[in-house]
């Protein structure tokens, strides 16, 4: 009997809890354990959905035609192909290329000089930028104040219909967490499910020795900041991770990028010189004009063509495409409601 | 059965004891083990009370100053008797804004009949709290004093213009943030004073006016040695009104 009613009462606490259905963060074993930290940022599916419209609704810029999306769009692994540069407001040109979003709740910086170092306050930045939207947090507030969809949205996501800019930052975040990319072939190969072909096994071997340092597996990043040694571009001046801390040794770098989903992230670098594959390992195999202190980057890379193709044909097996199509991450047709309300 | 409708009802009640609790917290209330402070800040310049939008005449600078915007936090309040600490403010983070008359002043619940005589508090958001993600209230970034470029709070906002000043229409901006090391801008301020129902804290803005930071270090919005400075000089203007 007594064991009956404890089971009652735990099911009827269960009960308490289903009003919103909280989900489960999860990821494969062999990845470590995520670094997101935000005070009370428990993900529910309606606080998802909240920032999905939002990730994809221009009304996030001043004169509502850029959304995240223009310049993070599903298809490309949420980066922008064709664009060097980031393309925002007015056609307006910024200066770094718009990184890919995945992977996110592995890593506590953001930008290509770690600028931001909370994923919550991300947001703040393109909304902000003159190049990209050119709005106020204070002014999206008002307009999405001003919309009953979006009050409704904001009531289903946080029982409260009024946007601050607590809960509009905490539901983009959300969405963005959503954003997982954990199902490539290597992963595949991970798991058991499928195996490298003879060729990737010799990629892997270049890899390991090569790359693996600082696009280190299972992120394929360690999410921190290297002087790779390209040249400085002298019509933008970006000393990248300098700027923020003001420290010599800072001096050009750039946070590094996961080489996962590659195919569809270019162009690369942090100011999209290099439109293809071809010319990124190119680089590091000859580091023409490197003037890098790295030390895995003392000497260029040296590699055969058959070397080269190898690892070119293990790299393509970080490409996920599962992710990429992933409907539950594209446009959402309910915002089509947005404007009509 | 019956064992069980007892326990439904005990956790019934234990439930309702927690609700009542958190209401009390939430809404501040004074009650028989509580009572309140009025906390009140009050910027001035030459011993004037600051009204935004209006010249001072300040002598060293040989020119008159327009301040358009005061802001900045007050953070982690806490009381003390000499060296006794005594209790701490239970919200923990106050933005104080000259343009919102109802910002300036504040209600600060303490424990009854507490007995102090001297004040600690921090102007800025400490590292700690800076480090987490997006917040509410007081620290909602909808408020305008976090850094959208680069993760921050700006924990001091002082904007006006002076004719001495060579910035674009003469505006000198004082955005004063940071919290990681080297450029950590966060301030410590210590008063004492008699203990009454309010405490009235007076700003003496001249002296953050010099020949130096309205004709050259006009602009200074970023984490640096400049804001640094800057934000070395803010203890010293905070002062008990007698």
């Amino acid at each position: 009997m007594k064991v009956k009613i404890t089971l009652l009462i735990c099911a009827l606490i269960g009960l308490a809890f289903k009003g919103s259905e909280f989900i489960n963060f999860s990821y494969p074993s062999y990845f470590p354990a995520p670094v997101y930290k935000s005070a009370d940022n428990t993900l529910s599916a309606e606080k998802i959905e909240l920032g999905r419209l939002l990730f994809y609704d221009p009304i996030l810029s001043k004169d509502n035609s850029v959304s995240c999306a223009s310049c993070h769009s599903p298809y490309n692994a949420f980066a922008h192909t064709d664009h060097d540069l980031s393309h925002g407001i007015d056609d307006s040109i910024g200066t770094r290329n718009a990184p890919a979003l995945f992977n996110l709740a592995w890593q506590n910086s953001f930008m290509w000089d770690g600028a931001i170092h909370n994923l919550d306050m991300q947001a703040l930045a393109p909304v902000s930028h003159s190049k990209e939207m050119a709005e106020t947090l204070e002014n999206v507030l008002s307009k999405l104040n001003a919309n009953q969809f979006y009050r409704e949205a904001f009531y289903n996501a946080w029982k409260d219909s009024l946007a601050t800019g607590e809960h509009f930052l905490k539901a983009i975040a959300q969405f963005q967490l959503t954003l997982v990319s954990t199902d490539s072939k290597y992963d595949k190969v991970q798991t058991g499910k499928e195996a490298f072909s003879f060729q990737e096994k010799e990629g892997l071997e270049v890899f390991n020795q090569h790359c693996n340092s600082c696009h280190q597996a299972p992120l394929f990043s360690t999410y921190e900041f290297a002087n790779n040694g390209l040249p400085l571009d002298s019509t933008l001046n970006d000393f990248g991770r300098y700027g923020i801390t003001q420290n010599p040794e800072d001096s050009l770098k750039f946070k590094i990028p996961s080489l996962r989903n590659l195919s569809y992230t270019y162009p690369y670098m942090h100011d999209g010189r290099f439109s293809t594959l071809h010319e990124v390992v190119n680089h590091y195999n000859t580091l023409i004009g490197s003037e890098t202190s790295e030390e895995h980057l003392s000497e260029p890379l040296n590699l055969t063509s058959k070397n080269k193709a190898d690892l070119v044909s293990f790299l393509l097996t970080l490409n996920d495409e599962t992710f990429v199509f992933n409907p539950e991450n594209k446009y959402p047709s309910k915002l089509l409601e947005a404007n009509k309300k | 059965m019956s064992n069980f409708s007892g326990k439904l009802f005990i956790a019934f009640v234990l439930v309702s004891i927690n609700v009542i609790g958190q209401n009390l917290q939430n809404d501040l209330l004074v009650d028989d083990f509580h009572s309140s402070i009025e906390l009140k800040f009050r910027p001035e310049i030459n011993r004037t009370p600051l009204v935004l939008n209006q010249s001072y005449y300040i002598p060293e600078l040989k020119d008159s100053i327009t301040i358009r915007k005061l802001k900045f936090y007050v953070s982690n309040i806490s009381f003390y008797q000499s060296e006794e600490f005594i209790a701490q403010a239970e919200q923990r983070y106050f933005l104080f804004d000259l343009e919102d008359k109802k910002s300036m002043d504040r209600s600060i619940v303490l424990p009854n009949n507490a007995e102090f005589d001297n004040v600690k508090f921090n102007i800025g958001v400490d590292s700690t709290t800076q480090m987490k993600g997006a917040q509410g209230g007081d620290l909602d970034p909808m408020h305008g004093m976090y850094w959208s470029w680069q993760s921050g709070y700006v924990n001091f906002k002082l904007e006006g213009s002076a004719k001495s000043c060579p910035g674009r229409n003469h505006v000198f901006q004082f955005h004063i943030g940071g919290f990681q090391a080297p450029y950590n801008s966060l301030q410590n301020v210590h008063l004492s004073f008699d203990q009454k129902d309010e405490l009235i804290i007076m700003l003496s803005l001249d002296t953050l006016f010099t020949q130096a930071n309205i004709t050259q270090d006009y602009k200074v919005m970023s984490p640096s040695e400049r804001a640094i400075g800057f934000a070395d000089q803010l203890p010293q203007i905070f002062n008990v009104k007698p």
